[in-house]
């Protein structure tokens, strides 16, 4: 893979799947109910749609370097905020750009994002990748 | 003594239990599909599961580690920030060990929070003894809301 700083990396869309909080639930052992109790939504006073777990989100930004990258194994670091809630059904987007490229190890240094539809931040990060 | 100091003297270095993380390929699936991601390398777990790992295979679970500060799911806690190191990919049916410890605890004040704890801790996925992945959490305590 050759990049150069300034480098966008493509954009992936996803959807945020209102059903597939509940098995993330299991996998996540979290027990937080705003991800899939209606009422409890309700009674905190939240939007109705659940609330999408954090660490689904980070998982769409992986799926953006690695299709980016070609590989799971060229990532080497992946550091975000958590900025805001991403909600059922959203459309959100990820990206990031290359920053800094270090010719002697190969090591991209990239900022990287997960963006709601009108373009505010769900993540904003950093990650690192070998390129070589 | 502050609430905030007492709480991180009682922490900061507490080493939680062993815990051990092995997924099955059903469930790496699963995750996929939840996800939308596109089917794995071959034997490779999803990516994501660097950070699903470190959530529900530490020693001490989420309503642990909260419950251990003070709090609860009510009192709206969130996450702050993950940072999180891949040395190798982890791998489908593999029986990792995972180890982890509180770090620190900061309070902090806001505008939508009036006072607030960060709390942040270490889990290390590990085989062999030797790291694979590593995540340093952070999760957001609010202690006084703003009135």
């Amino acid at each position: 893979m050759s990049i150069a700083v300034g480098h966008e990396i493509p954009v992936r869309t996803v959807t945020v799947d209102r059903e597939g909080m509940k098995p993330m639930a299991i996998i996540l052992r979290d027990p937080n109910p705003i991800h899939w109790d209606q009422d409890v939504l309700r009674a905190l006073g939240l939007d109705e749609r659940p609330v999408n777990q954090g660490p689904t989100n980070v998982a769409y930004l992986w799926d953006a370097l690695t299709e980016w990258t070609g590989s799971v194994e060229a990532i080497k670091k992946v550091a975000v905020r958590f900025v805001s809630n991403a909600l059922a059904d959203e459309v959100l987007t990820a990206g990031g750009t290359v920053e800094s490229v270090d010719s002697q190890t190969g090591e991209a240094r990239c900022t990287v994002w997960l963006n709601h539809a009108d373009g505010s931040p769900v993540l904003r990060g950093t990650a690192v990748v070998r390129t070589s | 003594m502050t609430a905030s100091v007492v709480l991180r003297e009682r922490l900061a270095g507490l080493e939680f239990p062993t815990g051990s993380l092995m997924v099955p390929a059903y469930e790496d699936w699963i995750a996929r599909d939840t996800i939308g991601a596109p089917p794995g390398e071959d034997g490779l777990l999803h990516p994501g599961w660097t950070l699903f790992g470190a959530l529900r295979a530490a020693g001490f679970d989420l309503e642990r580690i909260i419950q251990l500060c003070g709090a609860s799911w009510d009192d709206g806690v969130v996450f702050g920030e993950t940072s999180i190191e891949q040395v190798q990919p982890l791998r489908v049916g593999v029986e990792y060990e995972v180890n982890g410890s509180f770090l620190d605890v900061q309070r902090r004040t806001g505008r939508q929070i009036a006072e607030f704890d960060v709390v942040t801790y270490e889990v290390r996925i590990e085989h062999d003894g030797e790291t694979v992945t590593r995540c340093v959490n952070s999760f957001v305590i609010p202690r006084r809301r703003t009135a």
